[in-house]
């Protein structure tokens, strides 16, 4: 039995780390209009900022929780600066544009990826455990530590966007950028915090993936990242509620993969299912009209 | 006489490169975006491979029949998937890329992580010259037909193209499967050229290579295509000195073209053909 409740939660733990992910690649992409394929490379960078930390000697886990954050915001506002923003603004959803930071976000992602492989070593690295309970890493303790953490942040993330000012000005260009500036929004401002929110979620999700799988490598961040993007193709663009759940059920198909088959089949299957939920989506489409 | 040997393959790759080249560029052209070619380029060589090892087909025949079989699996993308559009099918055909990798390598007919080993003995680069200068006079002559107007048509804007009646979606799929065509044609020379197909060797990377081919060269000209491949691969022959660093450069330099030029080296410039 102890077994099975194992498996859930791991299947939890990853689907929701999933979630934290996608629901950051849903918010930049509702707001900046963008697909940002070097988003993963920040859950990468958070995840190595806390190995480093701990390796000179910070033991403090809000230290090094902090410090990871602190990486993931700079590295997620290093990259807009560089790769996104210089390419101008949206003009439709078809532009030419999308794929031009479809490009230059994915030569951030080589550059970053291989930088880490150069400065820090391309071998995986041991992930130090955030809270001692666990044994090594893999306990139940940190599990619920991370499925505990990843809903405490969606429901908070659920009340700043709905409630607050802030999640309304945010709302508001994701729904139509041209009216909202109109209306005063500051529209520079607005993305810059945009951005630091989301990719302190993807360091987020990066730093308790890692918690999870007591190890990380330097391209780690890319197949996540990729799987949280076409997670919310399938949920659809800008739909939270069904980025969550794809991402839950990406988590679960994982794990039974893992359980069933052999880890190396992790991909394969989820991949798969992703691609079998777009093909889906689309008959029913037909068929409905 | 190691350099000549050495010459020969650079030779090769700079021909397959320019395969590779001209085949991303003809869905480019047609505006998508495609990130898959690594995987296709890697079924295109496990077939001919395995036409060749396990059927005893001919070298030419197995090279085309590569092409042919990869030419289906981009139909097959096109038309699950042409219909997302822009860069949501980009981000797909990144998935199925992927996808494919992981299904070879845990495949054990396939080779599996090891590689696929039975792959016939090396060639003369005589076979990619001949290969890719035939390539050349079929894009040469498509680039001044009416066919490639349309075309610009399809990729400069949706809706025209579609109020003039042309069907976008079917335009695009059939442009993707003659580019996988020459891509998949490009695996079977290249197997031949290395020896053996290792799932790495297609993977993420390639295919962006693959991609940076086309989105250098720009979408207006197929000779920009063909000069951004001997390009590419000759400088990134010459950075061999170290992989990792090298492809932080490559990253870099993804970034710097794509901001300062967007429409890739030959933007406005034309060297063939006269439509643009």
């Amino acid at each position: 039995m102890a077994y099975y409740t194992q498996q859930i939660l791991n299947a939890l733990a990853l689907g929701f780390s999933y979630a934290l992910l996608a629901l950051g690649y849903n918010l930049t992409f509702g707001v900046l209009r963008s697909v940002n394929l070097a988003y993963g490379e920040v859950f990468t960078v958070a995840a190595y900022a806390v190995v480093m930390a701990s390796t000179w000697g910070v033991r403090m886990t809000w230290l090094l929780l902090l410090f990871g954050l602190l990486a993931s915001a700079i590295s997620g506002l290093i990259i807009h600066f560089v790769a996104v923003k210089p390419l101008g603004d949206v003009t439709g959803f078809n532009s030419a544009r999308h794929l031009a930071v479809l490009v230059s976000t994915m030569g951030c992602s080589i550059a970053i990826h291989n930088a880490i492989v150069v400065f820090v070593g391309g071998y995986p690295r041991r992930f130090p455990p955030l809270i001692s309970a666990g044994s090594g890493g893999v306990g139940m303790g940190n599990l619920g530590m991370a499925v505990t953490i990843s809903l405490s942040v969606m429901v908070l993330l659920t009340i700043v966007l709905r409630k607050t000012r802030f999640g309304l000005r945010l709302r508001a260009m994701a729904e139509n950028r041209e009216l909202a500036l109109m209306s005063g929004v500051n529209a520079r401002r607005n993305e810059v915090a945009c951005v630091i929110l989301s990719s302190a979620l993807a360091g987020l999700s990066g730093i308790l993936t890692a918690q999870g799988l007591g190890a990380i490598s330097p391209f780690m961040g890319g197949v996540y990242g990729l799987k949280a993007l076409v997670a919310i193709i399938v949920g659809g663009p800008g739909n939270m509620f069904g980025a969550v759940i794809v991402s839950l059920l990406l988590g679960l198909s994982e794990v039974l993969a893992v359980v069933f088959f052999a880890s190396s089949y992790r991909d394969a299957v989820s991949f798969g299912l992703l691609i079998a939920l777009i093909l889906g989506r689309r008959f029913i489409a037909a068929w409905r009209t | 006489m190691p350099f000549y040997y050495y010459s020969f393959e650079v030779v090769n790759l700079i021909a397959i490169s320019c395969l590779l080249a001209v085949g991303s560029y003809l869905p480019y052209s047609a505006g998508n975006l495609v990130v898959c070619f690594g995987g296709l380029m890697g079924i295109g060589g496990l077939a001919a491979s395995m036409l060749q090892s396990s059927l005893g087909v001919p070298l030419g025949l197995a090279l085309l029949g590569g092409g042919v079989v990869a030419a289906l699996a981009g139909m097959l993308i096109g038309l699950a998937f042409g219909k997302l559009g822009g860069f949501l099918f980009s981000v797909v055909t990144l998935a199925m890329g992927e996808l494919i990798r992981v299904v070879v390598t845990n495949s054990s007919a396939l080779g599996g992580a090891l590689g696929f080993k039975d792959a016939g003995g090396l060639i003369s680069p005589a076979w990619s010259v001949c290969l890719l200068l035939l390539v050349l006079g079929g894009f040469w002559r498509f680039e001044i037909s009416m066919a490639r107007r349309t075309l610009v048509i399809v990729r400069e804007s949706e809706l025209l193209a579609a109020s003039l009646g042309l069907n976008v979606l079917s335009l695009r799929t059939l442009c993707l499967a003659a580019g996988s065509f020459v891509v998949g044609l490009a695996g079977g020379l290249y197997i031949h050229t290395v020896g053996i197909l290792d799932p790495r060797l297609f993977g993420f990377e390639k295919s962006v290579e693959i991609m940076m081919y086309a989105v250098l060269g720009g979408a207006r000209n197929f000779g920009g295509a063909v000069i951004s491949g001997i390009l590419l691969t000759t400088i990134l022959e010459f950075l061999r000195v170290s992989s990792e660093l090298r492809m932080v450069l490559y990253g870099i330099s993804m970034v710097i073209v794509v901001v300062l030029r967007p429409e890739g080296i030959m933007g406005r410039g034309r060297l063939l053909g006269r439509v643009g």
